[in-house]
């Protein structure tokens, strides 16, 4: 510890003093640079998180389950609904196929694509290969219900 | 732009800072010995930041943070490459930094609407081909470049972003799958199959073995994305042997591979210090010489050693600039990596494409510090955006354009308004001409 303590101070008595300054200078002003571009990457995170909400008409799925309502909000463009571990909405009712729907969005409007799913995809109980959503809509994928609506204001928030 | 100008004014303040103390300590601690030199190299300096950054506000983005990073990493490997062995301008890297710009731009132009590259992927399968064909016929003896005029093109660094495309193209198209003896494989993943075969075997026939791990790494993580994605349905059971058989692949590559590789990888680089080991023991003394704090620019003597200027960059840049300013350089590297991180994606191809930036680059980075610091075997790769070259530094640009696209994507609708209104006007002007023919 202290041949290196003076190892230190060998470099640094070594080094002219406008040097030394110069360069902490150049190395805290590097520093600063990568403080505020983390800074200002948080600020756009925000405002991309905006435009999606735009994007997806910052709708969310809605599902109750033994008295408790769960929300998923709609983070992608491609959303799959399925009992699979890897689904982005994971329901794990056994009527509920691995890979059983998937939910696009192209300009705020979501629609669903059945992905010949055994037990089918309901849509305000009519059975469906494909449709346009709309809020308030109910999806039934076999015996599973979810409810697309706005999404709540604590997760906006968020 | 506008939404964000308090934090974008003061991050583009502290960007021409950083360049400017970068400067002051190549003008005081450094060896100017023509001061026109260092002039023309301040100016180019100053003026890639301000001619970038107007062209930066002519795109409407939703990030910029990604151009400011690149901008700010290209311009610190402009004044490391002007030093190296003297402070001169170096015309050659300058050239190489605006291509990279270029290329990101291309790059983010190109990606930004993942349908439309989806669409379109026909046209990169045929892309990697060409450049399959340009590297079998018309390399020079098994040396990766094609050399027209005073110019040398590598073709292979190419593959690098037309690869992550095909990668992130097979992770979406998933559905059709084809049943080829015991396996259900979708189109586009067999296309993938065969791309990274041939990438391999070719690695293996232009003796580029320093490039393989890249290549694999990135194919690893289009399959670890595949893993991931819903409509992937492949098992966890699939994926662990996939690993395995990935590791026993290694162990066979590490025993059995080519005798120049063998002895890379057995070399003890202080017993062959002027055989085999002679960079990397240069390349230790070099960062050993500079310190902390370095030696001063220009005053380093790692610019004798062949490949000072991309193979050992990195200690190069250590033995004049110090070991802290070295690791921040990198650090800043990892920083614009990260930056990703804190707005994922929000679609699957964008989202794979990222992943496979990140994991090429990582890979190149690691594979160049830890093997010039003789912590692995010595490959050969550069350091993206701090080594010269290029190639290299198009693909590397490419690769950041890419990363924008997934930060500013396009949404179809998006596309389909901006049609509407190029229509809209378009009728407008002809309705204009009608009138003015009628009167």
């Amino acid at each position: 510890m202290q041949e290196t303590l003076s190892e230190v101070w060998e470099m640094l008595t070594s080094l002219r003093i406008s040097d030394l300054i110069l360069s902490a200078a150049a190395v805290l002003i590097l520093d600063l640079f990568a403080i505020a571009i983390i800074f200002a990457a948080g600020r756009e995170s925000k405002l991309c998180k905006k435009r999606w909400q735009k994007v997806s008409a910052n709708l969310a799925l809605r599902r109750r389950e033994e008295q408790k309502e769960y929300y998923y909000p709609l983070e992608a463009d491609e959303i799959l609904l399925g009992r699979h571990s890897s689904a982005d909405i994971q329901l794990k009712d056994p009527s509920v196929s691995r890979y059983h729907a998937v939910m696009t969005v192209t300009g705020g409007v979501w629609s669903i694509t059945d992905l010949n799913a055994r037990s089918g995809t309901f849509v305000n109980e009519q059975r469906v290969r494909q449709r346009k959503l709309a809020v308030g809509d109910c999806i039934r994928l076999g015996t599973a219900k979810l409810y697309l609506v706005k999404r709540p204001v604590e997760e906006q928030e968020e | 732009m506008y939404k964000n100008k308090l934090s974008y004014s003061g991050t583009v303040i502290l960007l021409f800072l950083t360049h400017l103390t970068m400067l002051g300590l190549v003008f005081i601690r450094g060896s100017v010995v023509a001061p026109l030199d260092f002039l023309k190299l301040a100016g180019a300096v100053i003026g890639l930041d301000i001619i970038y950054l107007l062209i930066t506000l002519a795109y409407k983005q939703m990030t910029y943070t990604l151009d400011f990073m690149l901008l700010g990493i290209l311009n610190i490997s402009l004044i490391f490459q002007s030093c190296f062995g003297g402070i001169h301008l170096s015309v050659k890297h300058l050239i190489s930094c605006v291509m990279c710009l270029a290329a990101c731009e291309a790059g983010f132009l190109l990606t930004r609407n993942h349908e439309w590259i989806r669409k379109n992927k026909k046209y990169i399968y045929i892309l990697i081909l060409l450049l399959f064909i340009s590297i079998i016929f018309f390399t020079d003896n098994q040396k990766k470049w094609i050399t027209i005029g005073s110019f040398s093109i590598q073709p292979s660094e190419f593959i690098k972003p037309c690869f992550i495309l095909v990668c992130a193209a097979s992770i979406v198209e998933l559905h059709e799958k084809l049943k080829i003896g015991f396996f259900y494989l979708s189109k586009d993943s067999l296309i993938l199959c065969i791309v990274a075969l041939f990438i391999f075997a070719l690695q293996w026939w232009c003796h580029d073995l320093g490039s393989l791990p890249t290549f694999g790494m990135i194919f690893l993580c289009a399959l670890f994305c595949r893993f991931c994605y819903p409509k992937a349905k492949i098992s966890k059971r699939i994926v662990a042997i996939a690993c395995i058989a990935g590791i026993l692949i290694l162990i066979a590559a590490w025993n059995f591979a080519p005798e120049y590789v063998q002895k890379r990888l057995h070399v003890d680089i202080w017993a062959d210090r002027y055989g085999d080991g002679y960079q990397q023991c240069e390349a230790l003394i070099g960062i050993a010489k500079g310190g902390w704090l370095g030696v001063g620019a220009g005053n380093g003597s790692l610019y004798k050693i062949f490949a000072h200027d991309s193979d050992i960059v990195f200690a190069t840049i250590c033995e004049e600039w110090g070991l802290l300013y070295a690791s921040l350089s990198v650090l800043l590297i990892l920083i614009m990596l990260m930056t990703v991180l804190m707005n994922p994606p929000k679609n699957y191809y964008h989202a794979m494409m990222t992943a496979g930036v990140t994991a090429a680059f990582l890979m190149q980075m690691s594979l160049n510090i830890f093997g010039s610091c003789n912590l692995i075997p010595f490959t050969g790769v550069t350091l993206p955006f701090l080594s010269t070259g290029g190639s290299s530094m198009m693909a590397c640009g490419f690769l950041v354009g890419m990363l924008k696209a997934g930060q500013s994507p396009l949404f179809q609708h998006e596309v389909m308004k901006r049609k509407k209104q190029k229509q809209k006007q378009k009728a407008a002007k002809a309705a204009q001409k009608s009138r003015r023919v009628n009167t």
